[in-house]
């Protein structure tokens, strides 16, 4: 161990400086396992063991993890008292974490000199000190002044780090010259400093220097993080590694990370809607036995009546694809009134609900997620009310200023992806309670078989495909056909939206 | 639950459940030997063992020797129902976690003949963490005893009842009343509130049907939950783990996490739940033998005459029984009704008919009084007079074997305030006198 060159320093120094003494042991398991320990003071708390006078050599227990993702734990009841001794195997202490009873079964060999966090503490985090060991015949009544601190203080009350230059340093820089990308050991050993000022503890020039553990700076320079803007919540005030990941976000988010490697990802916190699409739809896919049908409907009559009727408009309306589908969906669903419905569970009664309206739910896409607001008797009503209501709603939706009634209810959903001309067709979730949703594909111009006079010839027809989903619990597969049929049938035919 | 079930239930009940399992194992000396050190025999590792009785001492004394004398590669699953009583954390308050006076009161008895011979509800503190429950008949306790390795986490055997409630056949439990049954983030087994006849209320709200506690040594990992199959007490489970006092105490330790309880499906008839019981054990038992590997499992039955003699978990029992571990166990508190000087802890009101000078702080260590200040005058020296006094008498006292705190008062001539009988009978409430 390194503990012979500490001895050269520490007491010289100490002597010379007349410095109030730290008083601090060196720490259980640093020695013995390094890899199982390693948030304790570490060898600073060792330096401070050798300038200290007041305690006899002792080492500090620690909260232990005592399963793989414990952080935290309930101190139970002692098992031994101060002054027992303790033998490899034997329990010291009972610590209950998230309901587990669990024996903390001592390693070592030694007396219980000091309890620090006496039975029934809450919420002490692994690592932090516990109590105090001493060997065989040490004298244990000075530790009854023993405190906290002594042990190195806890872990969640970061600490200071030592920036101001105290007076009292005057270690010349070289001695800090000597550490390079070191092994966890040797590189506490060269920083040789204290985390509180006003225990008048010695400072060296090696405190100017980031307190931070090896890791923690090899992360930071990993990440671009400037470790002096970091607030150290190790022992001593220390930067750790824990402290370097933790900064990354709240640095990480804006583009201006400095240096090196920027964040791979960004991390952006859920909105209540997105949460609240997120669930529905989980539900709906959960409980709804989705089924499609898909058809391919010629609209070339559609779009030519939409042209007639947009031309004599005279800026009263302008009527869009959308407009007549959602009409043609209304008179649909009377036709096949079963598509209409919604499965119910009220009152221990479950029940399909046949709604006499038709209320069409609309989906927009908003910059906050997606909304459905509903026009209302989409059946009675004409294309043009139809449209003036589409537009409306649409604006409004956008604007996030939709009343609950706009968008709460309504008894089948459209959702058209037309104006996407890459989106041929498309499958969707039906709204729950709902019992349908159609989805709307592009236009796509495609060449059919024509019989003229001259012989088998093409034309251009315009085609979208739609696809339906229907809940099979209240649509069977039968009446999910018919009802695209009676959808063809108008949208092929428009004038019989008149009917 | 639907009347014509109840007669496919009672027939092949009595076949499959009721006579214990001859042949194998029946008795624990035989069951103490299958499963120690030497002795996986023929490749049996699996043990399901279910218990008679419903003494709690005696199930968690056994269910503690399971633990301790198994051998580390075995899997053992003990189911046990207890007579009614509350069961504390390892490191819980009695004081703060259970309404003391309410216990001794007993259960509300079903019929008039039940009301004559109305027993208390017991207070039993159990040694595995956690929180507070109530149990009786209508509550099954499963416990699981595992070798403590990475296979081990502690919603692994909560998502085995599940699946073993989900399992039941229609005849047992209807589907429907258990929809949505699922193991949440305290692991404990949830599923969506219903109103008594099986009704849906809002799918947000649950209700806790088993809560869970665990307990670790090196090797061995011990899971056990309660299940809330078919109680009939449910209302009165609020008045037992309700203290009166938990507004004026500041505990260490463990504090118990409320959540609201129901049934998996209850029944006004006995026969009925006793059948569920059974099945339900059955369904757990097939899930752990099928989930576990090396085959069958072996099955039996413990009880009170099977332990006859038996040193260790007689010892067990007796320190389960006793004062010292159910109250002396009990972490550091403070008891005030008021709030101290550096403490952020805030106490609720006191009873009106105490005057606003009272003051009263106890402080408990190991259960016993270690520090205390009762007084009710207004003038600060009689005050203080009046608190020396008391001190006298109570300091370094068990707080469980004071059983009169009109004792304490009477005869000092300090104590001449007219309101030291309303103070008397506040304590008597706060502290009631423990049995035994």
């Amino acid at each position: 161990m390194s503990a012979p060159t500490l001895v050269t320093r520490g007491p010289t120094r100490v002597l010379l400086k007349g410095a109030a003494s730290s008083r601090i042991g060196r720490p259980a398991y640093t020695l013995r396992d390094v890899a199982f320990r390693q948030t304790l003071p570490a060898l600073s708390a060792l330096s401070r063991y050798y300038a200290s006078k007041s305690f006899p050599p002792h080492t500090v227990i620690s909260m232990p993890a005592l399963s793989p993702t414990m952080t935290a734990g309930n101190i139970g009841a002692w098992q031994k008292k101060v002054g027992d001794t303790l033998a490899p195997g034997d329990v010291l202490v009972e610590i209950e974490t998230d309901k587990a009873q669990m024996d903390f079964e001592f390693q070592e060999e030694g007396i219980l000199a000091k309890i620090l966090k006496e039975s029934g503490e809450k919420d002490v985090a692994v690592g932090n000190p516990i109590a105090v060991m001493v060997e065989e015949g040490t004298d244990i009544s000075s530790f009854e002044a023993f405190t906290l601190d002594d042990a190195g203080g806890e872990k969640e009350a970061p600490k200071e780090a030592p920036k101001e230059e105290a007076s009292e340093s005057s270690e010349p820089p070289a001695s800090g010259a000597s550490t390079s990308p070191p092994p966890a050991k040797e590189e506490p050993a060269s920083q040789t400093q204290d985390s509180e000022p006003t225990g008048g503890r010695l400072q060296t020039s090696l405190d100017r220097e980031p307190n931070a553990s090896p890791s923690a700076k090899a992360l930071a320079l990993e990440k671009g993080v400037p470790l002096g803007s970091i607030k150290g919540t190790g022992p001593g005030g220390r930067i750790t590694k824990a402290d370097v990941e933790k900064y990354k976000p709240s640095g990480g988010a804006a583009p201006s990370s400095p240096a090196a490697a920027g964040p791979s990802y960004e991390d952006i916190p859920a909105s209540s809607m997105r949460k609240t699409i997120a669930n529905r739809l989980k539900q709906s896919m959960n409980e709804n036995p989705h089924y499609f049908v898909s058809s391919t409907i010629s609209v070339s009559k559609l779009l030519k009546l939409r042209e007639a009727l947009n031309a004599s408009a005279d800026g009263r309306y302008k009527l869009s694809v959308n407009d007549f589908f959602i009409k043609a969906c209304a008179v649909a669903c009377k036709k096949v009134p079963t598509v209409n419905s919604s499965w119910r569970e009220e009152s221990g009664q479950t029940m399909i609900r046949q709604h006499n309206t038709v209320d069409v739910s609309v989906a927009v896409a908003t910059p906050v997620g997606l909304m459905t607001p509903i026009v209302k008797n989409a059946d009675s009503i004409g294309l043009s009310s139809i449209s003036s209501q589409v537009r409306d709603l649409g604006k409004r939706a956008r604007d996030g200023k939709l009343k609950p009634e706009e968008y709460q209810g309504g008894t089948f959903t459209i959702s058209n992806m037309g104006m996407n001309a890459a989106v041929e067709r498309f499958t969707a979730v039906i709204n729950p309670p709902q019992a349908g949703i159609l989805a709307v594909g592009t236009t796509r111009k495609v060449a059919v078989p024509l019989e003229t006079e001259e012989g088998p010839s093409v034309e251009w027809d315009d085609q979208i495909v739609v696809t339906a989903s229907f809940d099979h619990k209240v649509v069977d597969g039968a009446v999910g056909g018919e009802w695209i049929k009676e959808l063809k049938k108008v949208v092929e035919n428009p004038l019989e939206m008149m009917l | 639950m639907p009347r014509p079930w109840s007669s496919l239930i009672r027939t092949w009940n009595f076949k499959h459940v009721l006579v214990p399992q001859k042949g194998c194992f029946s008795s624990i000396s035989h069951l103490k030997t299958l499963i120690s050190v030497n002795s996986i025999r023929d490749n049996v590792s699996k043990f399901v063992v279910r218990s008679r009785t419903t003494d709690p001492f005696l199930n968690l004394a056994i269910e503690d020797h399971l633990l301790k004398t198994s051998d580390p590669n075995t899997h053992i699953l003990f189911t046990y129902v207890n007579r009614p009583c509350v069961v504390i954390g390892r490191n819980q308050n009695p004081w703060l976690e259970t309404n003391l006076a309410a216990l001794k009161d007993g259960v509300p008895a079903a019929t008039v003949e039940d009301e004559c011979s109305r027993q208390e509800v017991l207070l039993v503190r159990r040694r595995s963490g956690g929180g507070t429950v109530f149990h009786d008949e209508g509550n099954l306790n499963y416990s699981f005893i595992v070798p403590n390795d990475k296979a081990f986490n502690r919603d692994k055997h909560a998502e085995m009842v599940v699946q073993a409630i989900q399992g039941m056949s229609l005849a047992a439990i209807s589907p429907h009343l258990t929809k949505g049954i699922r193991v949440n983030e305290r692991h404990d087994i949830v599923m969506p509130a219903r109103t008594e006849s099986g009704l849906a209320l809002d799918e947000q709200q649950t209700v806790k049907v088993s809560g869970s506690a665990y307990k670790l040594t090196r090797g061995r990992a011990l899971h056990h939950g309660t299940l809330l199959f078919s109680s009939p007490n449910l209302k009165s489970i609020g008045r037992y783990l309700r203290s009166p006092t938990r507004q004026f105490i500041d505990a260490k330790g463990v504090e118990s996490v409320r959540s609201p309880v129901g049934n998996l499906s209850f029944s006004s008839e006995l026969s009925i739940r006793t059948a569920l019981k059974d099945e339900i054990e059955k369904s757990i038992a097939a899930i752990f033998e099928e989930r576990y590997p090396h085959g069958k499992a072996n099955i039996s039955m413990v009880g009170e005459s099977d332990i006859e003699g038996h040193a260790a978990i007689h010892a067990g029992i007796g320190e389960l029984k006793s004062q010292e571990w159910r109250f002396l166990q009990t972490p550091a508190f403070t008891f005030t009704n008021q709030q101290l000087p550096g403490e952020s802890f805030k106490p609720g009101t006191q009873p009106t008919s105490l005057p606003t000078s009272t003051k009263v702080v106890l402080k408990a260590k190991h259960g016993m009084i270690i520090e205390s200040h009762i007084s009710l005058s207004e003038n600060q020296d009689v005050a203080d007079a009046e608190a020396r006094q008391a001190r006298a008498v109570i300091q370094n006292k068990k707080l469980h074997e004071i059983k009169n705190w009109q004792q304490v008062f009477v005869g000092m001539d300090r104590w001449t305030h007219p309101s030291t009988g309303s103070l008397v009978a506040w304590l008597s409430d706060m502290f009631p006198a423990t049995p035994g």
